[in-house]
């Protein structure tokens, strides 16, 4: 029982954890508190872009970022860096983008975050 | 994102992976492996690296390479165990390349073995002049084994017709100042008869003791933590930068 114990459950035990840090990506990306909802702030964003109301807008944007920041923390052990760093360069870019009120811009980027959120950690 | 935190739990990850799949993949020293195990201990070994380091990339493509180099190292060693035929195929076979005192010189061109690499492999085995050897064989991982003639080969005892005494291993009673009392039991000595051994030599204490071994013979080897030479004798010519 202990040679089981020693030699073949803490192994394996072990390498489930392994796999599941590497593996978590895809599940710690996903809203788990408040504020971290990115996809959905982003549609909010959008929302607002749409109605041309860039004060909602800007605000919103700002709290998808606040919102990207707390999952990066999570997920960064399963996720590739370029990932990150591509999804952050776009949402500062949509904050410029909306600083100049330019709809046209704003949602393209917003577009690629979705993107780049579709594939993080898969 | 912190690299650092990042590289930390990556390569706890690597580490622990690595240490994990080379229990599985059993004992083999490094002294008995071929060219080919080197190159794959390279590559499962370069793996791991990426897996702790690169951080540009996901960890997961690593892992997953790992696994499954190691999982068809585990298959090799499993088929080359059951079956012979596939040993040799995959590992090779020994070659004689000195048979009788004599140097075969088609069997060295196929293994594309220079003489320059038998005499140097035979001088590290001491010898110096090829009449002395009588077989020599080259080893699956590249090592040679010499078999000299009758008339070089070392006198031993039985040649004398001498009695020679048993030796057998040494056990060890204390081991860097620590008493080993599983080994003391089986030897059925007591703690006592230690310290009285210890006393007659000087000591008064098991944690003065760096190693303490009993030969088959009952005769104690002890090894002190402060040794007493005054003047040792320093082999270097490095004296340190100035």
């Amino acid at each position: 029982m202990k040679e089981f114990i020693l030699y073949k459950l803490i192994p394996f035990l072990i390498l489930a954890i392994f796999i599941f840090t590497m593996k978590s990506g895809d599940f710690l990306k996903q809203p788990l508190v408040d504020g971290d909802d990115v996809i959905g702030m982003l549609s909010l964003v959008e929302q607002s872009i749409q109605e041309g109301d860039w004060k909602s807008a800007k605000k919103q944007i700002n709290q998808a970022k606040e919102g990207f920041l707390t999952v990066q923390k999570r997920v960064q052990f399963s996720v590739e860096k370029n990932e990150l760093n591509q999804i952050g360069t776009s949402l500062n870019r949509a904050i410029g983008f909306i600083d100049v009120h330019d709809q046209g811009g704003a949602k393209a980027e917003i577009e690629e975050i979705k993107f780049a959120w579709e594939g993080l950690g898969k | 994102m912190n690299e650092t935190s990042v590289v930390i739990v990556r390569s706890i990850i690597a580490f622990g992976t690595l240490l994990i799949f080379t229990r599985f993949l059993g004992k083999q020293t490094v002294s008995q492996i071929t060219f080919f195990d080197y190159i794959l201990g390279i590559s499962i070994g370069s793996m791991a690296a990426n897996l702790s380091a690169d951080i540009a990339t996901d960890a997961w493509p690593y892992w997953v390479g790992l696994f499954t180099w190691t999982v068809l190292v585990l298959c090799l060693q499993k088929v080359t165990m059951k079956w012979r035929q596939a040993s040799i195929y995959f590992d090779g076979e020994p070659v004689i390349v000195i048979m009788d005192g004599e140097i075969m010189d088609e069997v060295m061109k196929k293994l594309r073995y220079r003489i320059s690499d038998l005499q140097e492999q035979l001088r590290e085995k001491g010898i110096f002049d090829l009449k002395e050897v009588d077989y020599a064989i080259v080893e699956k991982d590249g090592q040679i084994s010499v078999l000299k003639k009758a008339d070089y080969l070392p006198v031993t005892p039985r040649d004398l017709q001498l009695k020679s005494t048993y030796k057998g291993i040494g056990t060890e009673l204390i081991y860097d100042g620590v008493l080993v009392r599983n080994n003391l039991h089986q030897l059925q000595k007591s703690e006592e008869w230690l310290m009285k051994e210890l006393k007659n030599r000087g000591y008064t204490k098991i944690s003065d003791i760096f190693l303490a071994i009993i030969d088959s013979n009952g005769m104690l080897f002890i090894d002190a933590y402060h040794d007493k030479m005054k003047n040792p004798v320093d082999i270097t010519d490095f004296k340190g930068l100035k």
